[in-house]
């Protein structure tokens, strides 16, 4: 009888693919002035990113998605999909900060405690997003995606520990991506906090 | 002999984008296995996921190379294609340049039909996706059937997905580590995963 052989596995060792996401967080003081930047990779995409992803793809609706309000909703593919392009003081969608330090989850729907809209206590005035189109540089294409939140809350805003971006799914809101931040972050009254995600693909 | 590539299946569910390809003769056997890492998102994947994002047009080249005005639409990256259908959907071809940032479209893509050097194209199919934590993830797949009387060496594979209404873009493409020789009256089926993991 012929003896098979037995087929060899290969571990390949090709540079890490990515469709990589980072961000950077800036802390100014009233006058402009930078005081504290915090760059890192991000971690990370969730859950519903790939469905509403997903969805696009097969072009039908999918069920068990959650929103950012903790509602499990049926989606279909839509033109408002994705969207992060919030005007000033919408919290719906686009970048958001939060209080909450409990380490990223797959399943994760929303930030944990997310600061709202507003000048009372811990609460920001949420600037329009802004967006850059992708550029190519070498073997990545990327685009930034920013939002400044400042604080005329009239105090301090500390203990800040977490970061996410809101995306829309048709009528609805989803969350698409959130991070921990290494350490806590503090605004003054008067102050801003800028966080820019930057979204890249690299060949 | 059967040839085997693979990159171990652990290894590869912490990536966000990696593919298997299977090639079997026309009793079904399988003669050859490849699975790995994908080389990659293209730059129309970027920009698409930019214009969904913005929720605004940009000019992203279509798979013939033609700048299109794409506007934030419902169809943007659909891949479901039915049979035959060749506009969108997984795609092969025999080009074996390196994947570039800037590729538009497969090399030298391999065309629907059963005449010399064209291929059968299945329905691409794309299951809901599946949260495995620390993973969700979704798999596009697509078998095409080689009935052209002759092999056919597959050596590039690339996802061409929907913008707009009625444009297409390359939004994933990788060259093959071992060219697939695909026999008369066999097929290739590629699956894709495309995941994200914290």
């Amino acid at each position: 009888m012929k003896k098979e052989k037995k087929p060899t596995q290969v571990q390949l060792t090709d540079k890490k693919v990515e469709e990589a996401l980072s961000y950077t967080v800036e802390v100014r003081d009233k006058k402009g002035q930078v005081l504290q930047r915090i760059s890192a990779p991000s971690r990370s995409y969730v859950e519903q990113w790939n469905q509403l992803i997903n969805i696009q793809a097969k072009q039908s609706a999918a069920a068990g998605l959650i929103d950012t309000g903790g509602i499990v909703r049926s989606i279909s593919p839509d033109l408002r999909t994705f969207g992060i392009n919030a005007l000033a003081g919408n919290i719906l969608k686009g970048i958001r900060v939060g209080k909450g330090f409990t380490a990223v989850a797959i399943d994760d729907y929303a930030l944990e405690t997310p600061l709202g809209e507003g000048v009372g206590v811990d609460e920001f005035n949420h600037q329009a997003m802004t967006h850059t189109p992708p550029a190519v540089v070498g073997t990545t294409c990327s685009f930034p995606i920013k939002r400044i939140l400042l604080n005329n809350s009239g105090a301090t805003i500390s203990d800040i520990r977490e970061i996410s971006c809101y995306i829309g799914g048709q009528n609805m809101y989803f969350l698409g991506f959130r991070d921990v931040l290494p350490g806590a972050v503090a605004v003054p009254d008067g102050g801003s906090i800028t966080v820019t995600y930057t979204i890249a693909a690299t060949v | 002999m059967k040839r085997e590539i693979r990159c171990p299946l652990e290894d590869l569910k912490k990536e966000r984008l990696w593919y298997a390809i299977v090639t079997r003769d026309r009793q079904g056997k399988v003669v050859s296995r490849e699975r790995r890492k994908s080389h990659s998102f293209l730059k129309q994947w970027n920009q698409l996921v930019y214009v969904q994002m913005k929720q605004a047009a940009l000019s992203i080249k279509d798979t013939t190379e033609v700048p299109r005005n794409v506007n934030d639409k419902t169809e943007n990256f659909a891949m479901n294609a039915t049979a035959g259908a060749t506009a969108f959907g997984i795609r092969v071809g025999t080009g074996n340049t390196p994947v570039d940032i800037e590729d538009f479209a497969l090399e030298t893509p391999i065309a629907q039909g059963v005449g010399a050097g064209q291929m059968e194209h299945l329905v691409c199919t794309v299951p809901t996706s599946v949260v495995a934590p620390p993973s969700c993830y979704f798999v596009v797949s697509r078998s095409i059937v080689n009935n052209s009387g002759g092999v056919i060496t597959v050596r590039e594979a690339a996802i061409y997905m929907r913008i707009d209404t009625s444009w297409y873009a390359c939004g994933i493409r990788d060259v093959l580590v071992a060219p697939q020789a695909v026999p008369n009256g066999g097929a290739i089926t590629i699956d894709w995963t495309i995941g994200v993991t914290v």
